[in-house]
């Protein structure tokens, strides 16, 4: 694979592993979020909607309680003492000490006569026959008012009871500290965004709203919006921000309490909530694609070493058969040079025999052909030898049993390479002990084993140096070692040495089978194949391998 | 016509090889020196008036190569036709860089060989008598000069 | 189920030929024998893959039967059937290598069931068996692939060591030559036949010398080139280096390569070792007598060479082995186990595709696909080596 590819296969597992990743984590954050969002909602939602109700009943039971104190006084007094200013005052007092938020106190007749008043204002002797809650108090008997300006100019509302003294029916009328009342409306407000604040049903507001509008002025929403008990709706505010409404109901049905307040409110908890979300995903999304990209980039290295390797030893496996091949044309034309050797061989010959005639013998240049013939007949020996060597070397591929004199087959060997030693500056050194038994073994792969170590040893020492070669029988068996004076092995591929496939030489060079088969051969003969080897001083491999007679034939 | 023998240095590590064709080089007429390896060849040519070297390449210890490109930094002048039984054309096309008139190959044919040695030796006889020329010149000049 | 072979001994012949018959039904028919001694005597005649043994017998004894059909048949797994509370049979049968043994009175599914298992442990050491032989076969090819191997890389070398005595060979002849063609040898005897001789040694010498060249020339031939291939010729090459062994065994090679364009753009060095490779191969899988055609086809921007054999064909389960390392039919001798996995190593590097078709009988047929011009993907080696040529072009 080239290396784009590579490259192209990382960037997709690191597409995919981040969607795959990214996906899942996005959306968990986003639902639980609105879950949250949700959540917070409905617990506001539900507070000031606990708060609008309490603050309306507390509403109720205040103008209960006023509406009470009122209607006892002015059962338990006649009209005559009432229309005493003196006695009405003392009233007053009395009122105002038990429940208290009082202005002032009059007392009208059935005529509409305000024949008694205490208070700031001096409001007696008016008529209130023509006013609207005049009629009302006179057929129900209990009233309540809206908050309106009246004579005084000022908002404010009124409690009005009626009393009966055998025929004769008279009103007792109180005005409410509108300032009193509107500070326990507003005390039902939360936070710093909150508000609350009274309307009638007409929409009016009845108390002084925190921040827009005016007592009296008109409510931005429609009170239909708020059905029956308490509700809770989001609607604009009157500045045109969203703002969340409770209200409810008091004063039968009359007035709607209002708290109102802003969702920023509320949603300040839950911002902070989404900030550290966010924060968390981040910090996750950026710790998966480090990690995604960390990983993935090993993986894809990983499987570009184990590509490469593969390659290689695809190259390797590829190199040895071109080799063998070679290996296999070579043994084939060797055989060839056989046939014009015999000629030469044969000629000479020949040729030996004519200057044996007796003609000859006093020929000046006797001497000269006599030696000349010889060289050439030692040289195609030399010849034959070298093609000889070579052709036992490949023969015999099957493995088998044979007698074996090792001295014998490790100086073949030498033979076979000596010259590339040679080439080399290398000697090659002989200690082989005489009294080594022939063997049962195999030869060829005996032999093998030797021109693969004997020539690793070349290679390992490369230019000017010396090879060892010793044989010695100990006990039962006999060893054979190779000692080179070349670099030596380091020592972190000393393991390895023995693998398949491993090499250190050039490729062109080597197999990379060498050593490997070298140790499954003299394993198999059952023998061992070790080596001891320091960097710089060189390198011994030493094989051992059992005495076995060779049977009797 | 009478012929000027032409002084060939033989190197190679192989005896027999270079004592016979030794033998033949002489008989052909020419002027032949012996050297078995590297070190003996460079030390013939301190001493002896040598035109065409014939160079083995694989030789143990100094090998063709070295011999070579020793021989071509002190006596530039020499011409050299390498020998090769390798056959591989590596070693022959780095000889050549290095400035050997040629190479042949193992076992060469003795037409061949001469042919190369005259065609060297020709060179060389052209070298020399450039260099007279421009010695002569130069000297010319130098007389003129005073 | 089907194909065990089954031996039933029992001496009750009623209970036998009842098992028997079931059995029959179910898909296996056993052989039957009475005694011991009969029981044997059957193996000997016939291979059994399980035998189904009593152990209470007249004369020979189960256990004794067991212990000679272990030791004659070590493959052949036996079941022993034993009384009721027999089980002190068992067990000793156990020990002397029975597979199992069951009490009568016997469940037929159970026997069965029994015999199953017994078969599918004898395919299981017959599996175990196969692939130890293999993986030996495989590292017997591994050594000797390696040992051609090392061969190959000193055949360079082996060229020199026969070069040097040669060309010495050659002096000397010349100069004997030389000496006898001198006037004063002009009246010598036998003048002509020295000259003869030595003429004869100069032309062995000839001989051997241009072997050992070809034996560089594949030496060297190991770099990768790329250049214009003319197929036809390349095949003609191949067919000469195996023409030998093709007409030792009286094989013809044909040829049917007459198309318009035979010239590609690739490697011809490694296309000549595809080509050696599958005419080797073919040349092995046919007998005496028989006929390898080489076809070329030209098919757009591509080439496709049809190496086709009237071999004996490969086997269907060995058809997706063939291309792998060391997978070989051949004796390690023979051949190396890379040829076909190099082939296909090969052909992809040139940027070409092989498949192969073979019918049992028939003969197989080998066809690479290769693109007429290969794009210069790697770094090829060689252009170094033609820089080098250049230069001394240039020089001269």
């Amino acid at each position: 694979m080239k290396s784009s590819a590579y490259a192209n296969l990382q960037r997709k597992i690191i597409t995919v592993t981040l969607l795959v990743s990214f996906a899942p984590l996005i959306i968990l954050g986003v639902t639980m979020y609105y879950q949250v969002a949700l959540m917070c909602k409905d617990k506001t939602e539900e507070h000031i909607k606990y708060r609008a109700r309490a603050q309306a009943q507390a509403i109720d039971l205040f103008l209960k309680e006023r509406t009470a104190i009122l209607s006892a006084m002015a059962d338990t007094h006649s009209f005559n003492d009432m229309i005493d200013e003196k006695n009405l005052s003392r009233v007053f007092e009395v009122m105002n000490l038990r429940a208290g938020a009082f202005v002032d106190l009059g007392v009208i007749d059935s005529a509409g006569q305000h024949l008694a008043y205490v208070g700031p204002y001096d409001l007696s002797g008016l008529n209130y026959y023509q006013e609207s809650w005049f009629g009302e108090v006179m057929s129900k008997g209990v009233y309540i008012s809206d908050v309106y300006m009246g004579f005084r100019q000022l908002p404010h509302f009124i409690i009005a009871v009626r009393c009966w003294e055998g025929q004769r029916s008279w009103i007792l009328r109180a005005t409410i500290d509108p300032n009193i009342f509107g500070a326990i409306v507003l005390s039902a407000q939360i936070g710093k965004t909150g508000d609350a604040y009274l309307v009638n049903k007409a929409g009016i507001y009845q108390t002084h709203p925190r921040f827009s509008g005016k007592i009296l002025t008109e409510f931005n929403l429609d009170t239909k919006m708020f059905r029956g008990g308490t509700t809770v709706i989001e609607a604009r505010g009157s500045l045109g921000n969203r703002l969340l409404y409770a209200g409810s109901w008091s004063n039968n049905n009359k007035w709607l309490l209002v708290i109102s307040q802003e969702p920023a409110e509320y949603m300040r908890r839950l911002f902070a909530l989404r900030n550290t979300e966010i924060a968390i995903i981040i910090f996750g999304i950026f710790a998966i694609i480090m990690t995604t990209i960390f990983t993935t980039r090993l993986a894809v290295n990983h499987l570009r070493d184990s590509d490469a390797k593969m390659n290689e030893l695809n190259a390797q496996l590829i190199q040895s058969d071109k080799l063998a091949a070679l290996g296999k044309m070579a043994t084939g034309v060797a055989h060839e040079i056989n046939n014009p050797l015999n000629i030469i061989i044969q000629k000479t010959g020949w040729m030996e025999d004519l200057l044996a005639e007796e003609e000859f013998q006093n020929s000046e240049n006797y001497g000269e052909y006599k030696k000349s013939i010889e060289k050439i007949e030692y040289h195609v020996e030399r010849a034959r030898k070298v093609v000889h060597n070579m052709l036992g070397y490949a023969r015999k591929m099957e493995p088998h049993l044979e007698d074996v004199d090792l001295n014998r087959t490790i100086n073949r060997t030498i033979d076979m390479l000596e010259n590339y030693a040679r080439d080399n500056n290398i000697d090659i050194q002989t200690d082989l002990s005489p009294d080594i038994p022939i063997i049962a073994s195999d030869e060829a792969q005996l032999q093998q084993v030797f021109m693969n170590l004997i020539s690793n040893s070349i290679d390992a020492i490369g230019k000017d140096g010396l090879i060892q070669v010793k044989s010695y029988r100990i006990k039962e068996n006999i060893t054979v070692s190779i000692t080179d004076d070349g670099p030596g092995i380091p020592r972190d591929q000393q393991k390895k040495v023995f693998d398949p496939f491993f090499t250190t030489k050039q490729t062109g060079k080597g197999t990379g089978l060498g050593l490997w088969i070298c140790y499954s051969i003299i394993e198999k003969l059952g023998g061992s194949l070790s080596f001891r080897s320091k960097v710089g001083e060189g390198t011994t491999f030493t094989i051992s391998i059992p005495l076995i007679v060779p049977e009797k034939k | 016509m009478i012929k000027i023998p032409t002084r060939v240095l033989l190197v190679d590590d192989e005896k027999d090889f270079v004592e016979m064709l030794s033998l033949r080089l002489k008989e052909m007429g020419e002027k032949v020196t012996l050297a078995y390896n590297g070190q003996e060849c460079l030390e013939i040519l301190e001493k002896e008036n040598i035109d065409v070297v014939i160079l083995d390449i694989k030789m143990p210890g100094m090998d063709g190569i070295e011999t070579l490109t020793e021989i071509k930094k002190r006596f530039p002048i020499v011409e050299v036709i390498m020998l090769t039984g390798h056959g591989t054309t590596e070693t022959a096309v780095e000889g050549m860089k290095l400035g050997a008139f040629d190479y042949l190959m193992k076992p060469a044919d003795f037409d061949d060989l001469t042919v190369k040695m005259e065609g060297a030796r020709k060179r060389k006889d052209e070298q020399e008598e450039r260099i007279r020329k421009a010695e002569a010149t130069f000297l010319l000049r130098k007389s003129g000069n005073i | 189920m089907e194909g065990i072979r089954l031996l039933l001994v029992d001496d009750e012949e009623e209970f036998r030929r009842t098992i028997a018959k079931r059995m029959t039904l179910r898909g296996i028919s056993p052989e039957q024998a009475g005694t011991g001694e009969e029981c044997l005597s059957v193996l000997e005649k016939k291979p059994v893959d399980v035998v189904v043994l009593d152990v209470k017998m007249p004369g020979m004894s189960g256990i004794e039967a067991l212990y000679h059909i272990k030791e004659k048949y070590p493959k052949t797994e036996v079941i022993l059937l034993t009384g009721h509370a027999a089980t002190q049979d068992g067990v000793e049968g156990i020990k002397a290598g029975a597979f199992d043994y069951l009490s009568k009175p016997i469940e037929l599914d159970h026997l069965l069931g029994k015999i199953k298992q017994a078969y599918d442990k004898i395919r299981r050491e017959e599996e175990k068996l196969r692939e130890a032989e293999f993986r030996e076969k495989m590292e017997q090819q591994m050594i000797a692939t390696e040992r051609l191997a090392s061969l190959g890389t000193l055949a360079a070398g082996v060229a020199h060591e026969i070069n040097n005595p040669l060309a010495i060979i050659k002096e000397s002849a010349g100069w004997m030559k030389l000496i006898l063609n001198k006037e004063e040898f002009a009246e010598i005897p036998r003048k002509q036949d020295f000259d003869m001789a030595l003429d004869k040694i100069e032309k062995g010498v000839e001989r051997a010398k241009r072997i050992t060249l070809k034996l560089l020339g594949f030496a060297r031939k190991g770099d990768s080139v790329l250049a214009e291939v003319d197929l036809k010729e390349l095949a003609g090459e191949a067919i000469q280096l195996v023409g030998r062994e093709a007409a030792n065994r009286e094989i013809e090679i044909v040829r049917k390569m007459d198309v318009p364009e035979n010239t590609i753009w690739s490697d011809p060095y490694q296309l000549r070792q595809v080509l050696l490779n599958l005419i080797t191969n073919a040349i092995h899988a046919t007998e005496s007598g028989g006929e390898i055609t080489i076809k070329l086809e030209v098919t757009g921007e591509n080439v496709a060479l049809i190496v086709q054999d009237t071999g004996q064909g490969i086997p269907k389960e060995n058809l997706e082995k063939i291309f792998e390392p060391f997978f070989s039919t051949k004796s390690p001798g023979e051949g190396t186990g890379l040829g076909l996995f190099v082939t296909r190593g090969i052909v992809e590097k040139l940027g070409g595709t092989i498949e192969v078709e073979s019918q049992l009988g028939n003969g197989t047929s080998f066809c690479i696909k290769l693109p007429k011009y290969l794009e210069v993907k790697e770094d090829l080696e060689g252009n170094h080596h033609a820089d080098l040529l250049d230069k001394i072009v240039k020089m001269g």
